[in-house]
């Protein structure tokens, strides 16, 4: 899943923006019913364009969408959007602009990095905000997500809500409609011209995924309360900490199925609404060159927390491999199995500036009544010393001509999460023979 | 009639200049040409000494010279006579010179130096030939473990010869280059039965490794021993390559050839992905793993295991 940010900072290419131009436009004439021309006049006024600007070069380094959300001088946007002002508040400041003309300034006065919701304050406004209403619509209604594509000009798009996905309080609401790069934090309104959700991210070709509204009621209430915020790195950790414990009490709370996997029988899924899981395995034929059988299940989740552009977190993998083979020599095998132990996945590859180098423990583990060779590794975030990325890796020891590798990694938690989630995920696994 | 045997050194070193024999009892030394042997040194008086054998002693007269004598460098005091030992380094001025008394010892002689059946055998025609077969039959073998089947004989088999001749004459062209350089023997053959050989035992070794590093538990420390062994091999090739042009070479020689082998590890290592300097965002850990081994030390249970990880958070660098 690419953010549209993301996406907008890579197709600055000429030849990919006049054919998304020219895609944007004729799906934007195509697509304006009478409702949605309708919504787009009564609701652009309230929709802007927002500029993330370089200090020292005057030019703008990103660009989203944001809307205003109260006459005294609220606007929401994502936080993705505004993520790299936090990381380098000496760097960047933020404008919002509409029909090229610049309004005024904003500053940052609550986030939600989980739900990826930002709220900042711009100048007042007498003008009436656009009306906030409810994400719980039926599958099938018209969804118009509105917002700036590609610095091309304020768009209103028609799409269609297709219901709630993931688990409680980090919900995303998935629309079938193209939303581009650029539209990230711009509203999306329901037939009746209330705003349902946040633009967020783009799944596919022709999917999209909002944030609910009731997040950014949620986050607007909590800046009532307790007024704006200000110390962003310590909310931060808060908030990812917050989710991945969420994840891990889930995870713990459920009942976990087992399954075979060879002579091993391991967990099914252990958050099911949070991962999603992929298999595959070749056998073993030597007149094709397929020298060893191989099979592979793994679980990702797929919803990661945007730091900043260069960073991400909170996240969960895990994969088994099996693998086995009469054809290769044993020394053979070995060094193909120590290297598929060696090489891992699941963590993300961040620069220096963003976290330490993973600091590795080896040992020899008892897993399953058998024995392993295991790599314990783990790193912290530079900026976030609260966030903690681990990753382990387990190969199966001993006589049986069946190999398995166990990977797993976690990122963005701390160490009591890890050792929770990880016993009763490394406690599930038996062995079978 | 007495016999005084007198040997110029060259200034510095042991090296003889030029050997000068009396058939006289007693000999002077001095810049005038009224001595026995003159020398050509502003430092040297022009009557400096008198040496004179007497029943087998030897003994140096000062004769009041400005600048005196060192016996064995160290300077005699007292001006008049001294005794020396037959072989003492004299010097006068700056020109150093050895006494010697007819009857100074000698070592017996050494006997001729018959070249042993290993140096005859090695110089046959068949030897690097079949040395190279034995490698490339190593290497080939340990080729077609990677990928046991047709795809070996019509991709790889081409190329494993190709690189295992471009090895082998490429090494021993390196070697022979160098002692032509040095010694003015190249000696082609001969280094190429002993490249041979040598990496025969490198890639056998090579593959041995895992049953020696699976207990390590340290990817530092396999990465040490991996490199130490290289170097030792590679230093005991260039040993053997060495001592076939110069058979006097002693093993305190190899301190001066230890830096072709300490190159090339070096190179091999920086070529490595766990030794690149810099940053590394991946996590990199001990490996190893061997057939048939299991552990020597009680493996850890997870709780164990979780336990000892989480130390880990503690070594990590804080700002």
């Amino acid at each position: 899943m690419t953010t549209i940010l993301h996406k907008a900072l890579k197709t600055s290419l000429p030849l990919c923006f006049c054919l998304i131009l020219l895609l944007v436009s004729v799906s934007a004439s195509w697509s304006l019913t009478g409702k949605a021309q309708r919504i787009f006049e009564d609701s652009s006024p309230s929709v802007f364009q927002i500029r993330i600007i370089d200090i020292k070069s005057h030019a703008k380094a990103t660009i989203g969408s944001g809307f205003r959300i109260s006459n005294d001088g609220l606007f929401a946007t994502n936080f993705h959007v505004i993520s790299d002002v936090i990381d380098k508040p000496d760097q960047y400041l933020i404008e919002y602009f509409q029909k090229e003309e610049k309004i005024g300034e904003l500053s940052i006065q609550a986030i939600d990095v989980a739900n990826d919701l930002a709220i900042l304050k711009g100048e007042e406004s007498g003008k009436i905000p656009l009306r906030l209403g409810s994400s719980s619509l039926n599958q099938g209604q018209d969804v118009y997500p509105m917002g700036n594509p590609l610095d091309v000009g304020m768009v209103v798009v028609e799409g269609t809500y297709n219901g709630l996905i993931g688990g409680e309080s980090y919900k995303q609401i998935l629309l079938s409609a193209s939303l581009n790069p650029g539209m990230s934090g711009g509203p999306a309104f329901d037939s009746e011209g209330n705003v349902i959700g946040v633009n967020v991210s783009i799944g596919g070709r022709n999917l999209s995924y909002l944030v609910p509204i009731e997040y950014l009621k949620k986050l607007r209430k909590t800046l009532e309360e307790e007024g704006p915020q200000s110390e962003w790195k310590e909310i931060i950790q808060e908030q990812v900490l917050r989710r991945y414990g969420y994840w891990v009490e889930k995870a713990l709370k459920t009942q976990w199925s087992l399954e075979d996997f060879g002579s091993l029988k391991i967990p099914r899924k252990i958050l099911d609404q949070e991962t999603k899981c992929w298999g595959k395995s070749q056998l073993e034929e030597p007149e094709e060159n397929k020298f060893f059988f191989y099979g592979l299940k793994q679980c990702e989740s797929f919803k990661n927390i945007y730091l900043s552009s260069k960073a991400y977190t909170g996240f969960i993998g895990y994969a088994f491999y099996w693998l086995e083979s009469e054809s290769l020599n044993a020394l053979e095998f070995y060094r193909r199995y120590s290297n598929r132990y060696a090489n891992t996945k699941f963590y993300s590859n961040l620069s220096e500036n963003e976290v330490t180098e993973f600091q590795c423990l080896d040992h020899f583990v008892k897993l399953a009544d058998h024995d392993w060779k295991a790599a314990y590794c783990v790193r912290s975030y530079k900026k976030y010393p609260k966030l903690n990325d681990l990753m382990l890796s387990f190969a199966a020891l001993g006589n049986s001509p069946r190999k398995y590798i166990i990977q797993i990694g976690l990122g963005g938690l701390n160490e009591q999460m890890s050792s929770r989630i990880l016993k009763k995920f490394l406690g599930s696994i038996q062995w079978e023979e | 009639m007495g016999r005084i045997i007198i040997e110029l050194l060259s200034p510095k070193g042991k090296a003889i200049e030029s050997r000068h024999i009396f058939d006289k009892d007693k000999v002077s030394l001095g810049r005038s040409y009224s001595n026995d042997l003159i020398l050509d040194d502003e430092y040297v008086s022009p009557e400096h000494i008198l040496i004179s054998f007497d029943d087998g002693i030897i003994q140096l007269q000062d004769l009041s010279s400005e600048n005196g004598i060192l016996v064995n460098n160290i300077p005699e005091n007292e001006s008049g006579t001294v005794e020396v030992k037959s072989g003492d380094i004299i010097s006068l001025g700056t020109t150093r010179l050895k006494i010697f008394s007819p009857e100074h010892p000698v070592e017996p002689a050494r006997i001729l130096n018959k070249p042993s059946d290993a140096q005859l055998a090695i110089d046959k025609p068949i030897f690097p030939f079949l040395s190279y077969f034995m490698f490339l039959g190593a290497v080939a073998w340990f080729g077609y473990m990677k990928l046991p089947g047709e795809i070996f004989w019509e991709k790889k088999i081409v190329s494993i010869v190709l690189g295992s001749i471009v090895m082998s004459l490429g090494a021993s062209g390196a070697f022979s280059l160098y002692t032509f350089y040095k010694y003015k023997k190249s000696f082609f053959a001969r280094n190429l039965v002993i490249i041979n050989i040598g990496m025969t035992l490198i890639a056998i070794f090579d593959k041995l490794q895992p049953f020696l590093f699976f207990w390590a538990l340290n990817p530092n420390l396999t990465r040490i021993m991996d490199l130490t062994f290289g170097f030792i091999f590679m230093l005991a090739i260039l040993y053997v390559c060495m001592k076939f042009v110069k058979e006097s070479m002693e093993w305190r020689d190899l301190m001066h050839l230890g830096w072709v082998p300490l190159i090339i590890v070096l190179m091999v290592a920086l070529r490595s992905d766990e030794f690149r300097l810099g940053f590394h965002s991946k996590p990199v850990f001990h490996k190893t793993m061997a057939p048939g081994l299991s552990p020597l030390i009680e493996p850890l249970n997870i709780d164990e295991f979780l336990k000892e990880g989480a130390l880990e958070f503690e070594k990590l660098p804080k700002d």
